[in-house]
């Protein structure tokens, strides 16, 4: 792991990904603490620009929009870090048996994956919360099972791979269970691309919130989202610009950073894109 | 190397080096070859003697971190020096001709096996008429013992069985005329009766074209069942060069005698208790590519191995009474 | 005669369409050295899969030490503490993600046996087999080739099986070395008092080592009897060409 951080350090665009990513978790984790409440209203001081006391200015109802840009970072970096680390481990969890075990199993979890991807994300987004209504918890179940089919179909390739490695068969001729098969010898050999398959996706998954959130679908007001701050910025567009400007600059950070990230994290893991070295 | 004015190919001098994370080394020393016309030279060695390395380089088909640091190839009358890229993309195809070791990988998936043979002929020949093409192609394919050749070209590689896919790969040599056909491992993926009739394909090509053949095995079998000439490669180095009967009769180097006495022989006699037999092994280990012995690079797993030994590297020279006999060893007038 | 060690009855299996094993019935006496020859595609490798539980058979029966093995965890307990194995790739049959030691340890959990003393007699086999026992923290693409194989030999002997199988044990093996496992096999084997079953293409091999020897072609088994029988005045045609087409060292150069 240590070796694959150095290669990520290495390239380029990898650096790049890591100084952003670094400085985003920076923001999440300190700028809660240093900026001031963020549901904090003053109404007399609405749409100032950015000054020293607002570095980011001030919204339509006075508050201070570094601290709603943290805390809507915060929240949309947990929630795809959440979304992420359910679907990867539910996904890898059902991929792995699929791959294993074969047969009619290995036949319903794929359908079961087909449906899921057959939907338009948006349109099944829509689709739950007009039944369960909205709210994070909905939203961070709907994002999840969207990106079950992805963790569980690179699982399941790669445990038709290991299925036929020798030392699975070592493995059952010893005597060992499937349960302590797939726990102890497939899914560490799953992890790793399954690690490199999540860091792309988070970025993803941040713009699927925004994009929710801005069309009131996701996060609920007065809980700042990096998508309500660009729709409550657009609505005052004429009035002040900077919100506006402000939250989707942070959005094109979070999402650049990660994916740089995420993109360099794959090469570095891909032996075939190293050069010929032994 | 002495030069045998009747060879048909001789490599000489040949050194490549691999550069890798832990350092650069050469995984091959001044190796030559000498190919007479029609003869067959056995190259042997075991993993990590760096005979595919040969081969790959008198291909230019090294790996991206390897180079050619010194050797020439002479082909007949041609000198070509293999240090300076490309200098045998032009031969492939034409003078040298390639059979892979595995059958299922080196032919291409997605053409018919008249597309392969195509390929190299239209290269060889352009220009060739239709129905001559035709007839040269399904006539390899019969050469090589294939039924049904007029079928057969219309069919694709995953058609065809292992050793038949080696025929094919045959044929396409056979059609290249090539003046050195290269056989890396050809029979190392097949049975062993397929592999006898592989073998006598690639001895019957050579008849018909009287090509030089080199062959790549690690099989001491094979070599001594099939080749004129013998080449024993150990770590990067050649120990011993001659005439097959010479060397598998009396080996003059510590190495190719333990090799053959580790094969395992089946007219051997059995032992009436098959539990008490057991079988010779060459103790110790490969140097370490970056950390060659000063010496003998074999002297620490010699079982002659004397103190002049590991002073400095010894000199490849010929028997007193075999200028065609090379050894690489200070004690090869007392190996017996 | 002895007790039979693996008796196998009309063994059959088919993938699709083709027959791999077309009612093979073999009989291992216990103790002795049981040689499997045959070239890709005979079904050898079925055969013993379908021993080690690894494939099942469509019909017929296989009986280790005379008992039928039951399904299920119990069954493959039972069975694995009866026979063992060790396949080709040696390093490849380590699995890549954990130490050695802790391979180690899954035999005392298929045992039922305390962890202490499963890594005791650990310690005294890879004494015994020149492991040195810094292999123990390692893992497996660690280790260099030789000492994959004794660990291999190692973890299989812990079972304390009566059966020991082995899968082309000197296929990709270089010829220096290929005697180095054949020997420990050959010591294990009196030591242990096991059953040792040999699957090869390689006839000399198998020659050299086995007390009894069965040639499989197409699924059937062509000829089997006692070694010496089967290799110096084979029976069938098809054992004969076999030996007939195996490269013969010293042969005169082709003239």
């Amino acid at each position: 792991m240590r070796a694959l951080l150095a290669d990520v350090w290495a390239s380029p665009t990898g650096r790049i990904g890591m100084v952003l990513t670094a400085a985003i978790l920076l923001f999440i984790t300190f700028g809660p603490l240093v900026t001031p409440n963020p549901n904090l209203l003053a109404v007399q001081a609405k749409f100032l620009p950015p000054s020293l006391a607002h570095p980011m200015g001030t919204d339509n109802l006075g508050r201070d929009l570094l601290a709603r840009a943290a805390q809507g970072t915060r929240a949309a970096v947990l929630i795809a870090v959440a979304v992420v680390a359910l679907s990867s481990v539910i996904g890898a969890l059902l991929g792995v048996i699929a791959g294993l075990l074969g047969g009619w199993i290995d036949r319903a979890i794929l359908i079961i994956f087909d449906i899921i991807s057959a939907y338009p994300p948006v349109i099944l987004a829509m689709g739950i919360v007009a039944l369960y209504g909205t709210g994070a918890s909905n939203l961070l179940l709907v994002v999840t099972i969207l990106f079950l089919p992805q963790f569980g179909r690179m699982a399941r390739a790669q445990t038709l791979s290991l299925r036929n490695q020798p030392f699975v068969d070592a493995e059952r001729i010893l005597g060992l269970g499937t349960a302590r098969l797939v726990t102890r010898h497939l899914l560490p050999n799953v992890v790793g691309p399954l690690i490199v398959l999540a860091s792309m996706n988070v970025p993803v998954v941040i713009t699927i919130e925004a994009g929710l959130s801005f069309l009131g679908l996701g996060v609920q007001p007065p809980q700042a989202s990096l998508g309500t701050l660009i729709k409550d910025g657009y609505i005052y567009l004429d009035q002040s610009w900077w919100p506006t400007i402000g939250a989707a600059a942070i959005l094109a950070i979070t999402t650049l950073g990660a994916t740089l990230f995420g993109e360099a994290l794959r090469d570095a893991s891909d032996p075939k894109r190293k050069g010929g070295f032994q | 190397m002495s030069v045998d004015p009747g060879a048909g190919v001789i490599l000489s001098d040949l050194r490549v080096r691999f550069a890798t994370r832990a350092g650069s080394y050469a995984s091959v020393r001044d190796v030559g070859l000498t190919i007479g016309s029609g003869r067959i030279l056995g190259l042997v060695g075991e993993s990590g003697s760096g005979k595919s390395t040969v081969a790959l380089a008198l291909l230019g088909l090294l790996a991206a971190n390897a180079t050619v640091e010194t050797g020439s190839l002479q082909i007949g009358p041609d000198t070509y020096d293999l240090a300076t890229p490309g200098a045998v993309t032009a031969l492939r195809g034409r003078k040298i001709a390639m059979v892979f070791q595995d059958p299922f990988t080196a032919l291409n998936p997605v053409f018919t096996i008249r597309a392969h043979l195509e390929e190299g002929l239209s290269r060889r020949e352009p220009g060739l008429a239709r129905a001559e093409k035709q007839a040269r192609m399904v006539q390899a394919l019969a050469d090589v013992g294939l039924d049904q050749p007029t079928q057969r070209l219309a069919q694709y590689p995953h058609h065809l069985s292992g050793g038949m896919r080696q025929r094919v790969a045959i044929a396409m040599a056979l059609l290249a005329k090539p003046d050195l056909l290269i056989a890396d491992e050809p029979t190392t993926a097949l049975d062993a009766t397929v592999e006898a009739q592989v073998m006598q394909q690639i001895c019957a090509l050579r008849d018909r074209i009287g090509c030089s053949v080199l062959l790549i095995t690690h099989s001491l079998g094979l070599v001594t069942g099939y080749c004129d000439d013998i080449a024993v490669m150990y770590a990067g180095e050649i120990m011993e060069h001659g005439p097959v009967a010479r060397v598998a009769a009396s080996p003059k180097h510590p190495y190719t005698k333990a090799l053959l006495a580790c094969e395992i022989g089946i007219d051997e006699p059995r032992n009436p208790d098959a539990r008490t037999t057991r079988f010779r092994i060459i103790r110790g280990d490969l140097p370490d590519p970056l950390h060659l012995p000063t010496g003998c690079i074999f002297a620490p797993r010699c079982d002659f191995v004397i103190a002049a030994c590991t002073l400095s590297p010894p000199p490849l020279i010929a028997q007193p009474d075999a200028p065609d006999h090379l050894v690489r060893c200070l004690r090869a007038g007392e190996v017996t | 005669m002895t007790e039979a060690s693996i008796t196998v009855t009309d063994a059959r299996v088919s993938f699709g369409r083709v027959q791999v094993l077309k009612g093979v019935s073999l009989l291992v006496p216990a103790g002795t050295c049981f040689g499997i020859i045959g070239e890709s595609g005979s079904g050898k490798t079925t055969l013993i899969r379908a021993i080690l539980g690894l494939q099942r058979l469509q019909s017929g029966q296989i009986l280790l030490s005379g008992k039928p093995l039951q399904p299920g965890r119990t069954g493959a307990r039972l069975r694995a503490m009866t026979v063992q194995a060790i396949l080709q790739d040696s390093t490849a049959s380590l699995s890549p993600r954990r130490r050695i030691g802790q391979l180690l340890d899954e035999v005392s959990e298929v045992l039922a046996e305390p962890k202490d003393a499963t890594r005791a007699r650990a310690a005294a086999l890879f004494d015994r087999l020149g492991i040195p026992a810094a292999v123990t923290d390692k893992y497996a693409h660690q280790i260099s080739g030789g000492q994959a194989r004794r660990v291999c030999v190692a973890r299989a002997l812990l079972m304390r099986p009566r059966v020991l199988i082995a899968d082309e044990p000197t296929a990709g093996l270089d010829v220096s070395v290929q005697g180095d496992l054949l020997n420990l096999l050959q010591e294990i084997r009196v030591e242990h008092n096991l059953t040792l079953v040999v699957v090869s293409h390689n006839l000399a091999v198998i020659r050299q080592i086995a007390d009894q020897a069965a040639v499989m072609c197409r699924g059937e088994v062509a000829e089997v009897g006692d070694a010496a029988q089967v290799f110096d005045a084979p029976q069938s045609d098809y054992a004969r060409s076999l030996l007939a087409a195996w490269p013969r060292l010293h042969k005169p150069a082709n003239l």
